[in-house]
């Protein structure tokens, strides 16, 4: 996984990350995890779990049928752990990273924007 | 890490279901188990307003696929359900963009092929070579200074070819966006070549020939479709260079050539034509050497890139074209018409797609990793070898229809040709058996038959609109399209000996199936031998281009028939990679 993860792909990732979930379960935990930002629909979300499955990141584990509703549940698999691992390393790096140099810049600005802010 | 998931290996799932449900749920579970068990699913939830909503999203994910709905419809609807509002009795709009988005992403799956998409890739640049190498060479060789040899007017050509140069400067220079850009404008300015002006004004300026116009829209066309997002400069070098060496190549060739004729119904089509022949043949030298260095994957791509670039390449070349004024005699006395110009291409458009059919065949599209492509449904039929050659069949028949009614149509007397022409096809019909399946093919393509009859005798008669009947001559171009069925009836008994060939599995043709396809053969290939042999001479490249064609669908398929073993175990591997264990 050297490609680095689109946001909704990242997200059913880490929603599946602690336990198995079915469709609407993914979807409520990916509404949760993006403060309500993320509402997947049950097209999208298919879509991006067969793709996932295809690469291998996850695997459907069971079945069972809720007031006469289907519920499949899905799950992580080895190379799905180890490919969120790595989108949480690399996006951690970047994080770093961005606030050292961010830090680095408030205080330059600090010093040289001084002057000129507050005009009112 | 310990055990296999469910979801691929079928019955195996109850055993590791967590009871959530409290009731054994799986056992109850009929959606993988056939007997077309999901859409009986009773949607017995509560209160008739969810059920009539199921039933609205039921009818909703009607445009995902079949097998796709027979895995995944009842889930689908499941979450659907589970997602919708209480008391909502519609699915929103945003469900329908959403289904509708999702089926499209689903269908476009089940047919995409990485090693075309690389293949396109690939051909793009030389496509995008050959294009402007092409259209200066036209340029020079025809309309020096606009000085142009075609009758005494000029023609429009210079127009297009401009516009083609430019789009080679936008591909070396600039972005992805901007080259598209560039490319639509050359195809848009070349189709507008198309216009019938004469028509209108008798005195204005000729356009170039159908052929070379039709040539350089599908060559941009390849260019277009693979362009890369950020080409390399030695592919924006490498791209540049080729058009000058096409260009130069093409002009040395006409040089050398001793040429019968000028203008564009002279030898320069023929030239330019033996040019991507060359280009094609070296294509194909490419997949070879890379298939001998055993990279496989890389070498289906260099033949799809080759495939692709053979068919523009079908379009250009071939010899001994006469104006069909000159041209009388229609019918030869063996009794079947001169097929001219519109035969060759007809047929190596024909030779050319069936090579990629056959290529396809022989690659699963990554859809088909899904459990839902490699299990059949229960209620549904197994695709069997001999399909293709009863859809052949079924094609022939309503072409036999077809071609009567235009006959008919013509109000001329019974020709020889068209009898025979009628007759074999019936042959074809009758040999490949049970055609009742495929009625509706039938029926479609007798329908064809007559639609594609109105361009063709407008086309018989200059452009000049669409006569009341159908003249001879167009008839004649209409018995020319019977090459399309017969060709399909070859392709389909071909695939039924490729089966018989490499026999192993179960699924190989019984000898009713042999005999049927023996007789397919016979009738088909007489017809396309009859109609194309005789004038063999007058192909030029493209039978230079139809012989490299073969040769490589031949000895991929020799090699196919040999390796079978071994691709088998390949996929073997591939699935068993593709089912990793859960956590």
């Amino acid at each position: 996984m050297t490609v680095p993860l689109q946001e909704p792909t990242f997200l059913i990732l880490t929603a599946l990350a602690s336990s198995p979930r079915h469709g609407y379960g993914i979807v409520q935990e990916v509404a949760t995890l993006s403060d309500g930002r993320v509402r997947l629909r049950p097209g999208t979300l298919y879509g991006a779990l067969d793709r996932l499955a295809d690469q291998g990141l996850v695997a459907a584990t069971s079945e069972e049928i809720v007031d006469g509703r289907l519920r499949r549940y899905y799950t992580l698999t080895d190379d799905g752990v180890s490919a969120l691992q790595a989108e949480v390393t690399r996006l951690r790096h970047n994080a770093d990273a961005a606030a050292t140099r961010l830090g680095g810049r408030t205080g330059t600005e600090r010093g040289r924007g001084a002057p000129g802010t507050a005009p009112a | 890490m310990t055990t296999n998931p469910p979801e691929r290996s079928g019955t195996g799932g109850t055993a590791h279901m967590p009871t959530r449900s409290g009731t054994g749920g799986t056992a109850h579970m009929p959606a993988r188990s056939g007997t077309g068990g999901t859409t009986h699913m009773p949607a017995r939830s509560g209160t008739s307003g969810t059920a009539r909503l199921a039933d609205r999203y039921r009818r909703l994910i009607a445009v995902y696929p079949t097998e796709y709905r027979r895995l995944r419809g009842e889930e689908l609807i499941g979450t659907l359900l589970d997602a919708a509002a209480p008391g909502q009795r519609f699915p929103s709009p945003a469900d329908v963009v959403d289904l509708t988005r999702g089926a499209l992403r689903v269908r476009a799956r089940g047919r995409y092929r990485p090693a075309l998409r690389d293949g396109a890739a690939w051909a793009s640049p030389v496509a995008m070579a050959l294009a402007a190498g092409l259209a200066v060479f036209f340029w020079i060789a025809i309309e020096p200074h606009g000085t142009p040899m075609v009758g005494s007017a000029p023609t429009l050509g210079p127009w297009c070819y401009v516009a083609w140069v430019l789009a080679l400067a936008g591909w070396v220079t600039e972005t992805r966006y901007v080259t598209r850009w560039l490319l639509a404008t050359a195809a848009a300015v070349t189709l507008l070549m198309l216009l019938p002006i004469g028509a209108v004004h008798p005195g204005a300026p000729h356009r170039p020939p159908l052929w070379t116009v039709l040539a350089l829209i599908l060559l941009g066309t390849l260019a277009g479709l693979g362009t890369p997002r950020e080409p390399s400069r030695r592919i924006r070098a490498g791209t540049a260079v080729g058009a000058m060496l096409v260009t130069g190549a093409a002009t040395l060739l006409y040089r050398v050539e001793p040429g019968y004729g000028s203008g564009y119904y002279g030898s320069v089509v023929t030239v330019a034509g033996t040019v991507v022949a060359i280009t094609v043949a070296l294509a194909f030298g490419a997949a070879a050497l890379r298939a001998r260095s055993r990279r496989r994957q890389d070498a289906r791509s260099a033949i799809w890139a080759a495939l692709l670039l053979a068919l523009p390449g079908g379009v250009l070349g071939p010899l001994g074209w006469q104006p069909p004024a000159r041209m009388p005699e229609w019918v030869t006395p063996a009794g079947l018409p001169h097929f001219g110009r519109l035969a060759e291409v007809v047929l190596s458009a024909c030779v050319i797609v069936g090579a990629m059919a056959w290529l396809a065949a022989g690659e699963p599209a990554t859809g088909a990793r899904q459990p839902a492509a490699r299990q059949p449904a229960a209620g549904k039929r197994r695709p069997e070898c001999g399909d293709p050659l009863r859809r052949a069949g079924a094609i022939a028949g309503g072409s036999a229809v077809g071609l009567g009614i235009c006959a008919t149509l013509s109000a001329t007397a019974v020709r020889t040709d068209i009898a025979v022409t009628v007759t074999l096809l019936v042959l074809v019909a009758l040999g490949a058996g049970r055609p009742a399946r495929y009625a509706r093919w039938a029926g479609a393509t007798a329908a064809c038959w007559v639609v594609v009859a109105v361009p063709v005798t407008s086309y018989a008669s200059g452009w000049a609109g669409v006569p009341a009947r159908v003249s001879p001559l167009a008839l004649t171009l209409v018995t020319t399209l019977a090459l399309v069925p017969f060709t399909l009836a070859i392709y389909g008994a071909a695939r039924v000996f490729a089966a018989a060939a490499t026999g192993a599995d179960a699924d190989g043709p019984d000898v009713g199936t042999l005999v049927r396809a023996t007789v397919v053969l016979g009738a088909a290939g007489s017809w396309v031998g009859l109609a194309t042999l005789p004038h063999l001479a007058d192909w030029g490249p493209v039978l230079l281009l139809l012989a490299i064609v073969a040769t490589a669908a031949a000895g991929r398929g020799i090699h196919r028939i040999i390796g079978r073993r071994r691709v088998a175990s390949h996929l073997a591997t591939g699935d068993a990679r593709s089912q990793p264990s859960p956590r």
